[in-house]
């Protein structure tokens, strides 16, 4: 005797739950055979509204059934495609725009060509930002902790004024305490490189 | 951000994982009237029909449909652990209950249940705001939402009112991280 409905399509969703926010390999058998069993639900219900007795209630429990089994497979398989799909855009935020090789491994030809195309898209409206330089929306996810923030010169500048009136003279490998806000377009032109301190006092 | 957030949701989204696997929870039915061609849903028997009077267990998705009360194919109770001796238990000593057994989608499968034609179905619902209420203020007394703490477990708490973490719903475990790192975050705050 076979089982109750949908319950190969719920292997889908509690591997995806087993998982949480990884990607597990795409289980295309387990997808295929759910898509079988909503073919054949399909066909006995086409079947049986074909020759039913109409209103005939016996025979309405079986179609009642069937259908909210169909639905019931629709929601596991597309709740499955979906978060997976999740899970792949949160990955161009965490890793960039490189999908590290095991986890690509997982991915079908059709998930690999979506993150392209996310990829795309995404460096399509970064570019269109910030008058013609672009900005990096991956960058900076987190709101800086710091109005200052140290930074080491990367190639000889000479004076930079700041807003207050006073310059400092950015000579190459020499290293500043500077508002972040002003520095930002340094940091983006390559001239500055913001000093990564290990921990910073509030993280301990 | 907030795509992790929809994840999470629960009754707006249509993908939420955690709805789909609460919904799956089994409802005991009795078929009210000769069911055709679903003799499958009672394992036991090789018939091709189910006849009237039998007792199925179907999940909350099927039982929604099979129940509605205009066309009532089956009437239905509720699963032991929401029945009334259950609720007494929870309600008496709500924090030694464990929900991770019983459940594991307690209040998720809960909230279902209550949308099903059942003279249970209020007492259910009336039953889930203190359950909870209870336990996460057991849950607060008996572990102090230290950043030594990693899990409930850590802790044997002498007062003999303590939510372990293993018979924690998932709602609960979320609660707990969420206090969790907002108790850090203070102490961070307040350090700095």
């Amino acid at each position: 005797m076979s089982g109750m409905y949908g319950e190969i399509a719920l292997e889908l969703i509690k591997e995806l739950d087993r998982h949480k926010g990884k990607l597990p390999p795409f289980q295309e058998n387990e997808l295929r055979q759910a898509l079988d069993e909503m073919q054949i639900l399909f066909e006995q219900n086409q079947r049986d509204v074909s020759m039913n007795i109409p209103g005939n209630p016996e025979f309405l429990a079986a179609l009642h059934l069937r259908h909210a089994a169909l639905e019931r497979n629709k929601q596991c398989i597309l709740a499955y495609l979906y978060t997976r799909l999740k899970v792949i855009t949160d990955l161009r935020w965490d890793h960039g725009p490189v999908i590290p090789a095991e986890v690509r491994a997982n991915m079908t030809e059709q998930e690999v060509q979506f993150f392209a195309n996310y990829n795309k898209t995404l460096a399509n409206y970064m570019g269109s930002l910030g008058e013609n330089h672009g900005l990096d929306l991956t960058q900076d996810l987190k709101p800086p902790k710091t109005l200052m923030v140290e930074i080491r010169v990367l190639q000889d500048y000479g004076e930079f004024e700041l807003e207050d009136g006073t310059s400092v003279l950015l000579k190459k490998d020499s290293v500043h305490f500077l508002p972040m806000s002003q520095c930002e377009a340094l940091v983006q032109q390559k001239i500055v490189e913001v000093v990564q301190k290990q921990k910073s006092l509030h993280q301990k | 951000m907030s795509t992790k957030e929809l994840r999470k949701s629960f009754s707006p989204s249509y993908f939420a994982l955690e709805d789909i696997l609460a919904s799956q929870t089994r409802v005991p039915c009795k078929t009210e009237m000769n069911l055709a061609n679903c003799g499958f849903l009672d394992p036991s028997q090789e018939n091709k029909d189910l006849a009237a009077g039998t007792q199925v267990e179907l999940p909350i998705w099927a039982a929604r449909v099979m129940s509605k009360q205009k066309r009532a194919f089956v009437s239905l109770r509720m699963p032991k652990f929401y029945s009334e001796s259950y609720r007494e238990v929870l309600k008496a000593e709500p924090a030694v209950v464990d929900l991770n057994k019983m459940g594991p989608h307690y209040y998720q499968s809960a909230l279902q249940l209550c949308t099903l034609p059942s003279d249970e179905a209020d007492k259910i619902a009336e039953s889930l705001p203190d359950i909870l209420q209870k336990r996460v203020i057991a849950m607060a007394d008996s572990y102090s939402l230290h950043r030594s703490v990693k899990s409930t477990d850590d802790i044997s708490n002498q007062l003999g009112n303590s939510l372990k973490f293993h018979n924690m719903d998932p709602l609960e475990v979320e609660i707990f991280n969420n206090s969790k790192n907002a108790s850090e975050e203070l102490d961070d705050w307040l350090r700095s």
